[in-house]
């Protein structure tokens, strides 16, 4: 082997190690995937309006988000809610909630946050609460908002929820905020005595992220 | 069929009102799927899944109770002797 010869083949092989670990900074990386197979993730929501309560909730949860365990404000990923999955008691007012004038589902079918960046991060054993401030997408309308959220990592569990058939981690994930109906376009002509324009918003769900 | 028709609309009020207090009392529109909350252990999560019942609402207390007024008015005009 010549000189040219071995300087291609080291930096070769220097390229092929370096795509097959990623760069060193990453190394703390860990994705984890919200799509949910046995449907326990979950968003509730509550319209407390002097006339009427109105609680339903949703469970159709996607999305991913990934976090740098020693660099936990870098947390980015998306979370999704279909919005025909949004559920309430009555048929027939569920039926006007994805009408044109309220959620409009069939036109605007997913809810989406996306997690800009994380502060007020703080850890206490496998429980981390923070802010987060994200991107929050309904009914075709985008605003930035802050929620408070509460982040349990749960190592080695995914074993046991999926008896066995994977190896890896959960992270549970909980959240309570309240956004305005009028903010969204929802119906925004409706009275606030009998809908209320605060629509308090709870998440409940959980991610996966198998060993590779 | 004055007195029938009186029974009746008592009926028609009463029948839904101790449906309605023996259901929950539910002060909202009546539901048609009723919220089952199951706890999830490994994450703590409540799963929430609807199971198909009726509960009777407020709306379930007016009907009944325009059912009967609807009867009681009934019932007068029909009571009602010719002059």
């Amino acid at each position: 082997m010549n000189s040219s010869t071995f300087i291609l083949a080291s930096t070769r092989l220097l390229a092929a190690t370096l795509l097959a670990t990623g760069p060193a900074t990453h190394a703390a990386e860990q994705t984890f995937d919200f799509k949910d197979p046995k449907g326990v993730n979950n968003a509730t929501f509550k319209l407390d309006a002097v006339l009427e309560t109105i609680t339903g909730s949703a469970n159709g949860v996607s999305g991913t988000l990934t976090i740098d365990r020693e660099k936990p404000e870098a947390t980015k990923g998306v979370i999704t809610i279909a919005a025909p999955s949004l559920h309430v008691e009555n048929t027939a007012m569920k039926e006007h909630m994805h009408g044109k004038d309220w959620i409009d589902s069939a036109t605007h079918p997913e809810i989406k946050f996306t997690v800009n960046s994380l502060s007020d991060f703080k850890m206490t054993g496998d429980t981390a609460t923070a802010t987060v401030e994200g991107k929050f997408s309904l009914k075709g309308t985008e605003k930035t908002i802050n929620v408070p959220a509460k982040v349990t990592l749960l190592p080695g569990m995914l074993g046991k929820r999926s008896n066995g058939k994977l190896e890896g981690d959960l992270m549970v994930i909980r959240s309570t905020f309240t956004i305005k109906r009028s903010d969204y376009g929802i119906n925004p002509a409706a009275p606030t005595d009998k809908v209320a324009d605060d629509i308090e918003v709870s998440l409940a769900i959980a991610g996966a992220s198998p060993k590779k | 069929m004055r007195i029938a028709l009186r029974l009746l609309a008592v009926i028609s009020f009463l029948g839904p009102a101790v449906w309605w207090v023996a259901d929950g009392a539910h002060p909202g529109w009546s539901k048609n799927t009723v919220a089952v909350h199951t706890l999830d252990e490994i994450t703590g999560i409540e799963q929430i899944t609807y199971e198909k019942r009726f509960v009777p609402g407020i709306d379930t207390l007016a009907f009944g109770l325009a059912v009967a007024v609807g009867l009681s008015g009934l019932s007068a005009i029909i009571g009602r002797r010719p002059r």
